[in-house]
């Protein structure tokens, strides 16, 4: 019986029209250029932030995790929380309410600094 | 229709200029090389007594050989006197300088030709000098069997004072010209049609005074004050000479070019490369919630135990005189906070913009000896508008129109120059650096954050220094996908709290005038809705300020 479905399986996809217009809708990889090998990292889409533009931060810890901008003199000029989960987490950067300019952008998690990174804001 | 036809024609002549050029002969252009003074003076602001330089510059176009060329300069003697000449011609060359003028000399056009037609001019019937006084010919003549070309010679003439009524016109200009060819069998001379004035072949310009000072306009501004973007318009009469002039990075602009004349009425009318925009985020900058403690501190409605005495100089009350009624009040200090709430614009609008209402450029000497004395003894106030009548002392070599900034509204001179001396200090009990501003009464702390609660996007401040009786914060958000909602204050009983937004800025701050201190913790927390899953870079800061219970400015450390 097991045979007979299978050849009836094998007869019935074999006479499927072949239409793969499906699948150029499906990404098979959903983080597309913010794909992080190691197991931890930061990842922004381009060399400089622009609005809305996504950035990926892969923890190992779930939890709130602190991100600052500073300006070029240091001054803080934003600072967000977001809660990550374990493994990679992408978000949109929002750069209306900020001046073009050299940032720094640090990331941290209970006051230890995981990552420091120096981009241009658009 | 043909008259048309012929205007198109000429239109480009008439456009371009009347010289035309041989084509294929010899052009003998006469060129202004500037000065002996100042090789790049251009001739616009050549001045009675500098010495011009004048070059006879040689195109040849042709394929002869150059082996003879005389041409003759007729200038007029009570313009321009011939002071020397050289020549620049190959080794061997025989060189004069003839001037044959006696009682005095001028050409009378050839109107069969152009007049820029030098050979033709000469050699054809029509042209001829006259006796004419005031005027003289040299004839400038060099041989040589090597070619000649580019500049052969140079003359130097001495600009003269002909009088007010004197017509400057065609002062130098050619006349005529032979050029030659003697390197073959027979002479060749270049024809008529091929030896031309080109392209300038005339010197019209009337000498400017003989004023010799270098006039510069200089500024000690505040570091928070970009002085780069702060300039002068150079008026004459009335009327503008000169384009918009920056100071430097040094804080000087050189307006030597625009002072030409003695008698003149100059004024210098401020400006800014700012855009209103960029000026109105300056004087966010410049008024803040300080300002008002200081005056209020001045006024002794700040009730620390504060008796007044918060000022210094006679600056402070002009800057928060808010109705200009020469009187500072307790009305001043509330227009002042109410300015710095959102709801009162101090600012005047006379419809000049709102740099000219708020920005105080005032000469130097009268900046520093300002007083608060004077202030209050009705002392006519020194000029702080944007136009400054300007008077050069000519005797000086070097003059210089010094000036310092008040902004209106600055009690604590964050932005304004700080004043020097004592002389506007007379009536003071507490030292206080009006202008320095670094000068503040200390640093306290607080921490930032932003972050999604609930679906909304919450900003938080939290305080975590005492004895502070005042606060401001202004934050910018993104309103393109954020909206406003509310700020919730946890400051205290009696503490005054304010918040506005305009223009994507959330304005907000508290102030304790009855004593206490601000509450430590989370004092204002600021509430926005909107879609979004990340709060990452929504909401950021613009500015802070902060005030102990003297009133004094605190810097508040963000962390």
């Amino acid at each position: 019986m097991k045979k007979i479905l299978l050849i009836l399986l094998i007869t019935v996809i074999g006479c499927v029209r072949e239409d793969y217009s499906d699948f150029s809708t499906i990404n098979l990889n959903p983080l597309g250029n913010l794909v992080i090998t190691d197991i931890t990292g930061l990842k922004f889409e381009g060399s400089n932030i622009t609005d809305k533009s996504k950035f990926n931060l892969k923890v190992l810890e779930a939890g709130k995790y602190m991100i600052e901008v500073r300006d070029y003199f240091n001054n803080l000029t934003s600072k967000s929380i977001i809660d990550a989960e374990s493994g990679d987490n992408v978000f949109k950067f929002y750069t209306q309410a900020l001046q073009d300019g050299d940032y720094t952008i640090i990331i941290s998690k209970d006051g230890s600094e995981l990552h420091n990174v120096k981009l241009v804001i658009k | 229709m043909k008259k048309l036809i012929l205007l198109f024609l000429l239109l480009p002549l008439l456009v371009l200029g009347q010289l035309t050029s041989s084509s294929d002969g010899i052009d003998i252009d006469l060129v202004y090389a500037g000065t002996t003074d100042d090789a790049n003076k251009p001739l616009y602001s050549v001045q009675v007594n500098d010495t011009i330089i004048m070059e006879l510059n040689i195109s040849n176009l042709s394929q002869n050989t150059i082996t003879y060329i005389h041409v003759d300069l007729q200038y007029n003697t009570n313009a321009y006197a011939r002071v020397g000449y050289e020549f620049s011609v190959p080794t061997g060359a025989q060189t004069t300088l003839n001037n044959w003028s006696g009682n005095g000399m001028k050409w009378s056009v050839n109107p069969n030709y152009d007049a820029n037609d030098l050979w033709a001019q000469w050699s054809t019937q029509g042209g001829s000098y006259q006796q004419v006084a005031g005027w003289e010919v040299d004839h400038v003549e060099a041989v040589s069997t090597a070619g000649i070309s580019g500049v052969y010679a140079t003359l130097k003439f001495l600009a003269k004072d002909a009088g007010a009524n004197h017509d400057y016109t065609n002062s130098i200009v050619l006349t005529m010209a032979r050029v030659t060819d003697n390197t073959g069998s027979s002479e060749y001379v270049f024809p008529v049609g091929k030896v031309r004035g080109y392209d300038t072949m005339s010197v019209s310009h009337t000498p400017l005074e003989d004023l010799d000072s270098n006039i510069y306009v200089k500024a000690d501004s505040n570091s928070n004050l970009d002085v780069t973007k702060i300039g002068v318009v150079v008026q004459k009469d009335g009327s503008p000479v000169s384009n918009n002039l920056y100071f430097d990075s040094g804080g000087q602009i050189n307006i030597t070019p625009y002072i030409l004349s003695s008698t003149a009425n100059y004024t210098l009318d401020f400006v800014t490369s700012y855009s209103t925009t960029e000026w109105e985020s300056l004087m966010d900058n410049v008024i803040t919630l300080s300002d008002v403690t200081l005056t209020l501190n001045e006024l002794g409605k700040y009730s620390h135990g504060n008796i007044g005495n918060a000022f210094t100089y006679g600056w402070q009350y002009t800057a928060v005189d808010t109705d200009q009624n020469r009187d500072l009040n307790p009305q001043d200090a509330y227009n002042l906070l109410g300015h710095v709430m959102g709801v009162v614009d101090i600012i005047p609008d006379d419809g000049t913009g709102v740099f000219n209402n708020s920005f105080s450029p005032v000469k130097k000497a009268d900046y520093d000896s300002w007083s608060i004395y004077k202030f209050k003894n009705n002392i006519t106030e020194p000029n702080h508008s944007v136009v400054h009548p300007i008077t050069v002392d000519f005797s000086q070599s070097s003059y210089t129109e010094w000036f310092k900034f008040g902004f209106i509204g600055d009690a604590n001179g964050s932005h304004s120059s700080a004043v020097e001396g004592d002389a506007a200090s007379s009536q003071t009990e507490k030292s206080y650096s009006y202008g320095e501003s670094k000068k503040t009464d200390g640093f306290i702390n607080g921490e930032w954050s932003t972050t999604i609660e609930n679906g909304q996007v919450v900003a938080t401040l939290k305080l975590n220094s005492t004895n502070v009786s005042a606060l401001q914060l202004k934050i910018d958000y993104d309103t393109t996908v954020l909206t406003f909602e509310e700020v919730v204050f946890n400051t205290g009983n009696t503490v005054t709290n304010f918040a506005s937004t305009s223009n994507g800025r959330v304005n907000l701050g508290s102030i304790e005038q009855n004593g206490g201190d601000i509450e430590t913790g989370e004092v204002f927390k600021i509430y926005f809705s909107g879609d979004v899953t990340s709060p990452v870079g929504l909401v950021s800061i613009f500015n802070t300020d902060a005030a102990n219970t003297y009133g004094n400015r605190l810097i508040l450390n963000l962390q």
